[in-house]
Order: C-alpha cells, then structure tokens, then sequence
C-alpha cells in the first residue's frame, strides 16, 4: 500500500513539473468550456446580429415591410430603390458575405397581395399573376439558418394574408377591425419529466458535454509521460525492482482518475461559478450531487483507461498525438458532443453507441435535464465501466 | 553453494518475426566478486544476454542461475540482488537526483532510516553530494552517468549490470565514473561491464567474455587472452581479430 501511494504521489510530482501538460489538463478544457457555452448560449439569446437588406419597391403599402421588420428576427437595412446602383451594390454585399440576405419587395405587392386573398376568399378567379418577394441569400449561409429566415419571411406574408382576411370579415360583420398580432397565443411551453425549478439551458446541457471532451484528453498528456517511462528506460528500472506490473499500472490508474476528476471539478466550476458573471444561468447540480459525482468518476475511469492504452500501444509520442485528437474528436462528433444525436442522420445515429462520450453525456444529461435518478442511469454507466475496463486489461496485458 | 555468481547453461533467444538467433547457445560462469567485462560488436547480443539474465527477457532454451536463483523460476528472489544501471539515463528528468532515488529506494523493503543512509552512501561514491537537489534535466552528461549508476546502487545489490556505463561523457567524467565502480567492485559487488572503449575493459575487468552474433568467441582474462594471440601487441589487436568477420 505504502509503495503504491509512493507511485501515486510520484505521478502528482511529475505532472506538477510538467506545467504544459498542467495546461492542456486543466486550463485549456476551462477556457473551451467558459468560450463554447458563451458563445453557443448567445448564438441562440441573441440572432439580431443577422444582416439583412431590404429594397421596398412597395412605396405605397408600408404594411408588408413592416411585418418582416417586426417579425423577423435580424437587423433589416432598408435601400432607396430609387437608386440605380441599389440592386447591384445590394447583391455585390450579399454575394460578398457582408449581409446574408436581400429581399427585394415588388411594386404594389401589399396592393396585389390584398387583392388576392380578397378574391381568394370570394372565389374569383384571379387574371393577373401575383409577382414574388425575391430572396437573395449569401452562398455560403448555414442551411439552417436560411431555413428559418425563409420560415420567418413566409410567416410574415402569412400574418399579412390573415390580417387582409379579418379586416373583411369585420368589414362584413360591422365590427371594428383586429390587430391579429394581439391576439392571445395559448401556448404553454415546458419540459416532461424536468424538474419544475430548472429550466434545461445551454449551460445545463454544454458544461457536462464539453467537460467530457476535456476529460478524455487526459489521454495525451497519460500516454506521452509512459511513452517517454519507456524511451527513457524508466520503466526498465522498475521492472527492476520488486514492484509487480500490476502495481505500476494500478497507481497511475488512481493517479490520474484523481486528475481528472479534479479536472471535472474546475471545469464544472466554470458552469457554476464563472459563466454566471456573463449573464448566463448558473449550472445547477446540487439537487444531484452524488450522482453527477458517481457519473464523473465512471468517466474519469473511462478517459483514464483509454490514456493507458494509448500509453501502451503505441510507440512513439509522435503517433499518440496524432491519434489521441483525431479519436477523440471523433467520439465527441459521433457521440452527439458537437451535434445532437437526434439532429444526425439516421444512419449516422447507431455510432453514437459506440462512443464512451455518448455514455457519459447519457448519464449527465439525464440526470441534469431529464431529472433521472442513479438507477435510470445504470446502463450507461455499466458501458462507461466496461469499456474502462476492456482499455485497463489491454494496457496491462500489453505492459505483461 | 557454487562461487559463481552467475551460471548460464546453453541460453538461445530468437526474438519473434527474427530468423537468426540474437543468443545461440551461450554458456557463461562468472565468479562471485569479480569485475567482468561483456565485449562485442553492435547487435552481437550483449544486452540479451544482459536482458536474459535481469529476468526482463525469457530465454528460449537453456537456463541460467543468477545469485544462486534460476533466472526464469525465481525472479522474484533475483530483483532484490541485483542492480542495472541501462544505457540510457534511467531516471525522470524533471524530478531531482534525490527525489528519483528517494522514489526508486522506496521501492524496495528498507525502511526510512535505512533509505536515507543509502541514498547518502550512493551520492558519495558517485560523488553528486551537492547536485542532489538538482533537476536531472540540468546535469552534465557524466553528472546524469554518476547519477543513473547511484540510482542501480541504492538497495545493495550483489550483482551489478552496467550497460555502456561511460558512453557519451568525457575523459573526466570517465574516470570519476571509473574511481566510483572500484570503489563498488572493492565492496564485494559483483560487476557485469559493457562497453565498446576496449582500454576500459582492459583497465578495469579481471576477466572477459567476447561475443559474436549471438555466441560467446572467447571468455578469460585479458593476460591470458594475450598469452594465446602472442602474434598480437594489443587487446585491441585480438579482440579486432576475433571479432572481425
């Protein structure tokens, strides 16, 4: 026992003399994290930084624009259309990246739209061709954002479409006329199964994920100080004395699921501590204490596991650099880190399976969001243990 | 009890994916106190053997008795007997000399006080008193040699493997590496020596086994090799003769 503290603690001293790995092990995954739920949580807070430009040839009709400027969520520059260098200066911008859309609105649309659904509603067959709002998008906007600009704009044409149909229908009845947009929306937004005092936010849901990203790269720092053991003839010289192998690779086990659980601790103190101080909710794990801590210690065993078995197998420190970032990256994509699972294709869904990350964000977000106790969480917590498991006997198999 | 501290019978090694033997056959005694010297070219299975004997390696046949122990069977009786100081500088660079052989003596059954007096015993025959609070990293070459030799010394072993103990370091440092190993040698430590500088082994073995590709070509003492090659003025002379191909 004595010998195994004595290997423990040798471990602790060399990776406090390490200072860049002391950085890549904990400042780096705290920094990533405090930058990624920042700017995730305002990417979704605050979408009145989309560029948009407007070229109202619809002098007349000041209500069509006036809906996509209220219901739309961008900053809407309006261009005179009188000039002649508008239009191209305009797609010049947009095909540029400068602003992402121009909506080019045609003579007397709001005139000819009103007509429409006039005659729409009294079953006129219409003679004259209704003209189209134009969209003009930066080539290299995110489909998804376009999606849901082009959802707004039509929710805007729609909301015109239904304000013409009520101011008839008050015309008809003699009643005065109704803003549609004041009328109430009985809509009750709330999350099954979350508890009543937590709303589920980016930090609730980005802190567990990203610390679990940061967490597995212990793996570098892991295997490049039993690769440069074994380059510098270290380990021959405990192989020399009367320590079982065992020994050796159970203290560094111990070791570093103590670092990285320590890791863990700061990144989360970010989520509690820090990211508040920017306007962001706090994470609350508090109400879930023990189980987050059970979640964050069957991490650790995985992403300390798979440090071991990098370590062993392979050769140089060159080759688990290069293999540590790309597998674990890869576990972060397919494992739902990045993108949620659900989002993915089909297809691309049962890999998330496969990925150690995947089992732990399971738990984590079970517990946090989903409000699940440590029994709802068992099976992802098995796999976590099984695969550290497997990594440990690899590593001890291939030290033998 | 035999006076031979080492007792190696007919050992073969073929590492796998290997077609030629890297140890073929090699038998070997090496008296209790002596200071031998292990001499071969490059790859001729010097530190197989060295490897082979430590118990870091499984011989494929034959087998060999270190301290009185069968190398293969009691492994575990060997380690506590037996030192090795490896080519390379065997210890962590970012922890100082007394922090690495603090760790490496804990690992071993002496208790504080005894872990203590040793590692003040092993500086002073490497003579690194002053340097141990020093970071390996920021030693000299010979200062690193002294120390990788302290660290092989700090459990009292009976028998010591030095694998080219003075490779890399100069004249200075060789001697002070030299007056150090005599001093051991003089205590009762059996020594096993490899080194390509011939004169060393000249200087400081009271006998040698030459290897060959695996096989052991010649094994005495320097005066008596020089009594059978009587057409050769110099140890060099025969060893470059028996070793040439």
């Amino acid at each position: 026992m004595k010998k195994l503290l004595i290997l423990i603690y040798k471990d602790f001293l060399l990776l406090w003399r390490d200072k860049i790995n002391l950085v890549i092990l904990f400042l780096m995954p705290m920094f990533f994290i405090f930058v990624i739920t920042l700017l995730q949580a305002q990417h979704s807070d605050d979408s009145k930084t989309i560029p948009i430009l407007l070229i109202n040839n619809d002098i007349n009709s000041l209500q069509l624009p006036s809906n996509l400027l209220n219901n739309t969520n961008f900053i809407v520059k309006t261009i005179n259309p009188k000039s002649n260098q508008s239009l191209f200066w305009a797609k010049t911008q947009v095909a540029k990246g400068y602003d992402k859309l121009l909506v080019i609105i045609p003579t007397n649309m709001g005139q000819l739209l009103t007509a429409s659904t006039q005659q729409q509603i009294v079953g006129a067959h219409t003679s004259s061709t209704l003209p189209n709002i134009q969209l003009f998008f930066d080539p290299a906007i995110n489909p998804t954002l376009k999606n849901i600009i082009i959802q707004q704009i039509a929710a805007a044409i729609r909301n015109y479409q239904m304000q013409t149909l009520t101011e008839i229908i008050s015309e008809v009845l003699g009643t005065a006329s109704i803003n549609i947009s004041q009328l109430p929306l009985p809509l009750q937004i709330q999350y099954a199964g979350a508890k009543s005092s937590i709303e589920p936010n980016a930090v609730q849901q980005n802190v567990p994920a990203w610390s679990l990203f940061g967490m597995f790269f212990i793996a570098l720092p892991l295997a490049s100080i039993m690769i440069k053991e074994r380059e510098q003839a270290v380990l021959l010289r405990f192989y020399m004395t009367p320590i079982s192998r065992f020994s050796l690779i159970f203290s560094r086990f111990i070791a570093f699921i103590i670092i990285n659980f320590l890791q863990l601790c700061l990144m989360f103190f970010i989520g509690i501590v820090i990211l508040p101080l920017f306007n962001l909710p706090a994470l609350n794990l508090w109400s879930h204490f023990g189980t987050v801590s059970i979640i964050g210690l069957c991490s650790a065993c995985a992403a300390t596991s798979f440090g071991l078995f990098i370590g062993t197998w392979t050769k140089t420190i060159e080759q688990a650099s290069a293999l540590v970032p790309i597998l674990i990256v890869l576990a972060a994509a397919i494992g739902g880190i990045m993108i949620p699972i659900y989002l993915m294709p089909t297809s691309m869904q049962i890999f998330a399976l496969f990925s150690p990350l995947h089992w732990g964000l399971e738990a984590f977000i079970d517990v946090l969001v989903r409000n699940s106790n440590l029994q709802q969480i068992s099976w992802p917590l098995m796999k976590l243990i099984l695969f550290s498991a497997a990594c440990y006997l690899l590593a001890w198999w291939k030290l033998n | 009890m035999s006076n031979f501290i080492i007792d190696a019978k007919a050992i073969s090694l073929r590492y796998p994916k290997e077609a030629v033997y890297a140890l073929n056959s090699v038998s070997l005694t090496v008296e209790t106190g002596s200071f031998f010297g292990l001499l071969g070219p490059n790859g001729s299975g010097k530190t197989t053997l060295i490897s082979i004997l430590c118990g870091l390696l499984a011989a494929t046949a034959g087998h060999a008795r270190v301290c009185g122990y069968d190398c293969k069977r009691q492994i575990s009786a060997i380690k506590p007997l037996i030192g090795l100081a490896p080519q390379k500088i065997a210890l962590y660079p970012s922890l100082t000399l007394y922090e690495n052989l603090m760790l490496f003596a804990s690992l071993y059954t002496l208790t504080s006080l005894q872990i203590k007096q040793q590692i003040e015993k092993c500086l002073q025959i490497v003579e690194l008193e002053t340097q141990a609070y020093k970071k390996i990293y920021t030693f000299s070459g010979g200062m690193m040699r002294r120390a990788n030799l302290a660290a092989s010394l700090l459990h009292n072993p009976k028998l010591l493997f030095l694998d080219e103990p003075t490779s890399q370091v100069d004249a200075h440092a060789r001697n002070m590496i030299f007056k150090s190993l005599q001093i051991i040698n003089a205590s009762g430590v059996t020594i096993i020596y490899t080194s390509h500088y011939l004169e060393e082994i000249e200087t400081l073995c009271t006998k040698t086994a030459i290897l060959k590709q695996g096989k052991i070509i010649a094994t005495d003492s320097i005066t008596e090799l020089k009594r059978q090659h009587p057409d050769k003025t110099s140890f060099a002379e025969i060893y470059l003769s028996l070793t040439e191909s």
